[in-house]
């Protein structure tokens, strides 16, 4: 039996060619499907690097789905390896352009993967200065203000 | 007059309109060299997972920043959303303050001195012992902020050793329904 499959096209006009179960995992795509079919899904805020990222992701986890069973719980710990794995080969704009597309196409597993991963980069920084390099956020703080704020950390609690 | 007022405000709303745009265009043409404008909902998701160390140590990064730290909304996910499993527990310090306010709240903290630190874990927080009724104490105070319970005692406290010093008790513990235990504070 041939399984269903769905053309996605990135924002170069590259498209894709996905297992209905592995696209499925997004729920826009999900909706799309049973709105559209037979329709090739524009993602037009997608390139075709972070679209073959998120696909990757998708298809990964669909095989673990699918084939987990009773060996659920090994299955699962690789699973988790895996993905520390693949958002730790991803740079931080990149990874930040994932984390858009994981909000975009809502997939609430591979969100969670990168909030934790970027959420992980906050913490190892080692003050706000680079924080705000990394995040390229703007300092409208004046220095007695950031003092301020400084002086309200020195509670011993 | 009115109409005249209403037309000024347009005019002035315009600009304002017009001057934030050219400013929000520039800031994303900035922000694409390293990384996209994060929106506000994906940056509380991360910020939950923070540790709350770094949190604190944090509220210097941006003015966006510390106002959602410190709001209440983003405080009670924290403490709901981000760590259900966190037993509570009960936090006490007996500290020397120089200067406070009339509600008890430290205004330099620099000047206030930790006596003492102790905190507990589940199971005895929820069996402290609710009478605050002590010798020599001047007056408490309760404050409930922020998903604790501050509870401020003063006043002059006699240990074992002698006299303690004019000292306040700071017992915080999470607010579990169910769980309002205060502490002895001054344990002989």
């Amino acid at each position: 039996m041939s399984k269903k499959m769905i053309v996605l096209k990135s924002s170069e006009g590259v498209s894709f060619v996905v297992e209905e179960a592995v696209a499925r995992q997004s729920k826009i795509i999900s909706f799309l499907v049973e709105e559209f079919p037979d329709r090739e899904l524009p993602l037009t805020n997608m390139t075709s690097e972070i679209l073959r990222k998120t696909i990757e992701y998708c298809k990964k986890h669909v095989v673990e789905d699918d084939g987990g069973g009773d060996s659920s719980s090994s299955s699962s710990g690789d699973l988790k390896e895996w993905d520390v794995k693949f958002v730790a080969e991803i740079d931080q704009p990149r990874l930040m352009d994932l984390l858009m597309a994981a909000n975009y196409l809502d997939i609430p597993s591979l969100l969670d993967v990168t909030c934790q991963k970027v959420a992980d980069t906050i913490a190892a920084c080692n003050d706000e200065k680079e924080i705000r390099a990394t995040f390229n956020i703007e300092n409208d703080f004046t220095e007695e203000e950031v003092e301020a704020i400084r002086m309200e950390n020195q509670y011993p609690i | 007059m009115v109409k005249f007022l209403s037309l000024m405000s347009a005019i002035q709303w315009k600009k304002w309109l017009s001057k934030a745009m050219g400013r929000g265009r520039r800031h994303k043409l900035d922000c694409l060299v390293v990384a996209p404008e994060i929106p506000c909902d994906l940056m509380i998701e991360i910020l939950t997972r923070l540790p709350a160390k770094s949190l604190m140590r944090f509220k210097c990064v941006s003015k966006t920043w510390s106002l959602l730290i410190r709001s209440r909304y983003f405080s009670n996910l924290y403490l709901t959303v981000a760590s259900p499993r966190r037993p509570p527990c009960l936090y006490m310090s007996l500290m020397n303050h120089y200067m406070c306010d009339s509600i008890g709240v430290c205004q330099s903290p620099r000047e206030s001195q930790l006596l003492s630190l102790s905190s507990s874990t589940s199971n005895s927080a929820e069996s402290f012992d609710l009478d605050l009724t002590m010798q020599g104490m001047g007056g408490h105070d309760m404050v409930v902020l922020r998903g604790l319970i501050l509870y401020i005692v003063c006043g002059k406290a006699y240990g074992q050793g002698g006299l303690m010093g004019l000292g306040r008790w700071w017992s915080m513990v999470d607010e579990v329904p169910g769980v309002a235990a205060l502490s002895d504070a001054f344990t002989q």
